[in-house]
């Protein structure tokens, strides 16, 4: 509630900041970024990213409860199960450019998410 | 042909316009709705507030969750229990935690030993304190959860600290802690104030905190085994590796 | 509504890019991320309503928060299990192992 509410005093005319406005224009360019990429574990790295800036637009909209949760679940435990399938999906040998191009070989690509 | 494969030549360029065109066409529908409709927003807001002291916390998004929406809440850790089945973290589908693949160490690593003996216990009792604050200010059960969760991944990848789960049935039960938890909660209260999920006024925060704490640590099972779950693969297949 | 006019944009925006990658996108795997963003989307719109001086209210709606907050554990719970399926799916119909099933 405390910091809903000094988040509501600091702008008092809207949201139009420009803050929020690159929030958002960034928001977008990860998501088209995370579809367009060609090489499977560069897009799963802008999901997370996509996650983590969601985090920061929970908290420009006042509600940290979602914030925090966004953070852990929708990027960090999100992340760390979309790394473990493509890692799982790689491991069966390259299936195609389209499962494992660039592809991460072994345990080292996954010592990322901490 | 590969099932997960299947259909995998790309929609053609004039597919994939028409596609785009109809998502532009199904975004903007949804934009003018959103424009045109908004009349008599901000009510709950006062009616939760005015609500807030016979709930039991001072939070509200918490009194929301567990006491006044308290049955959705239910049911999505009733949802959580079934993702944990149906991975095959429980019922030695396929997966369960203590096969040969998994207590294979990731890679003797002193470093990954060293960050998670040093990190896990300050995220455990960061999850705790999510969990006990969660009824004064932004917290409670599911942020604890996930924080616990992680803590649980992290240690997934030294060696010396990765959990052991067998499919036993205090696994079993931890994961179906919370949704059991919540359900006798909603029995008990039943018949004592005659409402399905009815907490006491008078100890509606005690019972909010015990529920929490249920969910929290099946909230952190369930998601750690799930990771568990697709993190191990198949020692059926044939061929690679 | 005014006050949290670019989110809600954003939100829209989301929906619709999600909603076309989970249709046109190849590898499984992206679909599922699309079907993400698509969750994100809606929660972003439902959290933009709330937005306290946009719906003329000094406190943001709680119980909004509380369904995105309840949809964010749902989404990881259905992310897994597809993420899951996925990799059974590949697994499945891999060179030597039983097709189909």
């Amino acid at each position: 509630m405390r910091a809903g509410r000094r988040i509501d005093e600091a702008d008092a005319t809207g949201m139009l900041s420009l803050v929020d406005l690159l929030l958002a224009g960034t928001l977008i360019a990860v998501a088209l970024l995370t579809l367009g990429v060609r090489d499977l574990f560069a897009a799963v790295v802008l999901f997370i990213s996509n996650g983590l800036l969601l985090a920061l637009a929970w908290a420009r909209l006042g509600a940290p409860d979602v914030a925090m949760a966004e953070a852990a679940i929708g990027a960090g435990i999100t992340g760390a199960l979309v790394l473990a399938a493509l890692r799982r999906l790689q491991t069966f040998g390259s299936r195609g450019d389209e499962m494992g191009s660039g592809g991460r070989q072994g345990e080292e690509g996954h010592d990322g998410p901490r | 042909m590969d099932l997960a494969e299947a259909g995998a030549a790309r929609p053609g360029r004039a597919a994939r316009i028409v596609l785009a065109v109809a998502c532009g066409t199904v975004a903007a529908v949804v934009g003018w709705a959103l424009a045109s409709g908004g009349a008599g927003r901000g009510r709950l807001a006062a009616d939760v507030r005015a609500a807030l002291p016979r709930s039991g916390v001072e939070h509200p998004v918490t009194a929301v969750l567990l006491n006044f929406r308290a049955f959705d809440t239910m049911l999505e850790l009733a949802v959580l229990l079934v993702v944990a089945i149906a991975t095959g973290a429980v019922g030695g589908i396929a997966h369960s935690g203590a096969r040969p693949e998994d207590l294979r160490p990731a890679s003797p690593s002193p470093l990954m030993d060293s960050l998670v003996h040093d990190l896990v216990p300050f995220a455990l009792l960061a999850g705790a304190y999510l969990l006990w604050v969660g009824a004064y200010a932004p917290g409670g059960a599911f942020q604890a959860g996930a924080v616990i969760a992680a803590a649980g991944v992290l240690a997934h990848f030294s060696p010396r600290f990765r959990p052991q789960v067998p499919d036993r049935w205090p696994t079993r039960a931890v994961l179906a802690l919370g949704a059991g938890a919540f359900a006798c909660a909603a029995l008990v209260a039943l018949a004592w104030t005659g409402v399905y999920l009815g907490y006491p006024p008078a100890q509606a925060g005690w019972w909010i905190l015990a529920i929490e704490a249920a969910a929290t640590l099946s909230v952190a099972a369930v998601l750690y085994v799930t990771f568990r779950a697709v993190m191990s693969a198949d020692p059926s297949r044939r061929g690679t590796q | 509504m005014n006050a949290a006019l670019p989110f809600t944009a954003c939100g829209v925006l989301l929906f619709g890019i999600g909603l076309y990658g989970a249709l046109a996108a190849r590898p499984l795997l992206r679909r599922l991320l699309a079907a993400n963003i698509m969750g994100n989307g809606v929660f972003m719109v439902l959290v933009a309503g709330a937005y306290g001086p946009a719906a003329g209210a000094a406190a943001p709606d709680p119980v909004a928060h509380a369904l995105v907050l309840t949809g964010i554990v749902v989404a990881v719970s259905a992310t897994a299990l597809g993420l899951h399926l996925v990799c059974r799916l590949h697994e499945l119909s891999a060179p030597g192992g039983e097709p189909g099933a």
